[in-house]
């Protein structure tokens, strides 16, 4: 279910937990949103004032990576960001949701960078 | 070496903000559970909230309160 909130400006910043994007991992989890929910999209997170980055990454605590793009990375590759779910989650989708290849290939082919989760706490509360 | 229960991407919420995978071939879980689930570059203990034989839903937990529930071991 959306959010209904505006979209995202280019300049946002587009978090996802882990160290990188692999082909066969975005193919399965995006077809397990598809079995869920009727649309391929892959997990991403937004800062927002509520949720700032900080609060974020502590969120994202048990990856010792996060992999960081901006909103107009993925706008780039006709990729899109549904805000779905509880906020600040969204759903990167291809511009026509129902495309998995195109929505693995834009990702595969968007500009970011890997950084080190400050927060990176594995066992931790 | 930690042994990942429920092949997972931690990402991935529904909309209570629970995780969720698919439940994994030959696994049987139950609301109350304690399993790792992730992948190796990132996994989390968790608790299970509801599973069946296609899903399961959980939340991530620390350590000390998955140990809370039960020893923290690998089961089959």
């Amino acid at each position: 279910m959306r959010r209904g909130e505006p979209p995202l400006s280019d300049d946002a910043v587009v978090l996802r937990g882990g160290s990188g994007l692999r082909e066969d991992q975005l193919r399965e989890d995006a077809t397990l949103n598809y079995e869920e929910y009727g649309f391929y999209g892959i997990s991403m997170w937004s800062p927002t004032p509520e949720v700032p980055q900080e609060a974020l990454l502590h969120k994202l605590r048990r990856f010792p990576r996060v992999t960081v793009f901006t909103a107009a990375d993925l706008y780039r590759q006709d990729l899109r960001l549904w805000d779905t779910g509880q906020s600040p989650h969204y759903d990167v989708v291809y511009v026509t949701s129902t495309d998995l290849d195109h929505l693995v290939a834009g990702l595969l082919a968007s500009q970011h960078t890997v950084i080190a989760n400050p927060h990176h706490d594995p066992e931790g509360a | 070496m930690i042994v990942i229960d429920i092949p997972a991407d931690l990402n991935m919420e529904d909309d209570l903000g629970r995780n969720f995978a698919r439940t994994p071939l030959g696994r049987t879980f139950a609301p109350g559970d304690v399993a790792v689930a992730g992948r190796p570059d990132g996994w989390s203990w968790v608790l299970i909230d509801a599973a069946d034989e296609r899903r399961v839903h959980f939340h991530q937990v620390s350590a000390n309160e998955a140990a809370a529930r039960g020893p923290l071991t690998a089961t089959a």
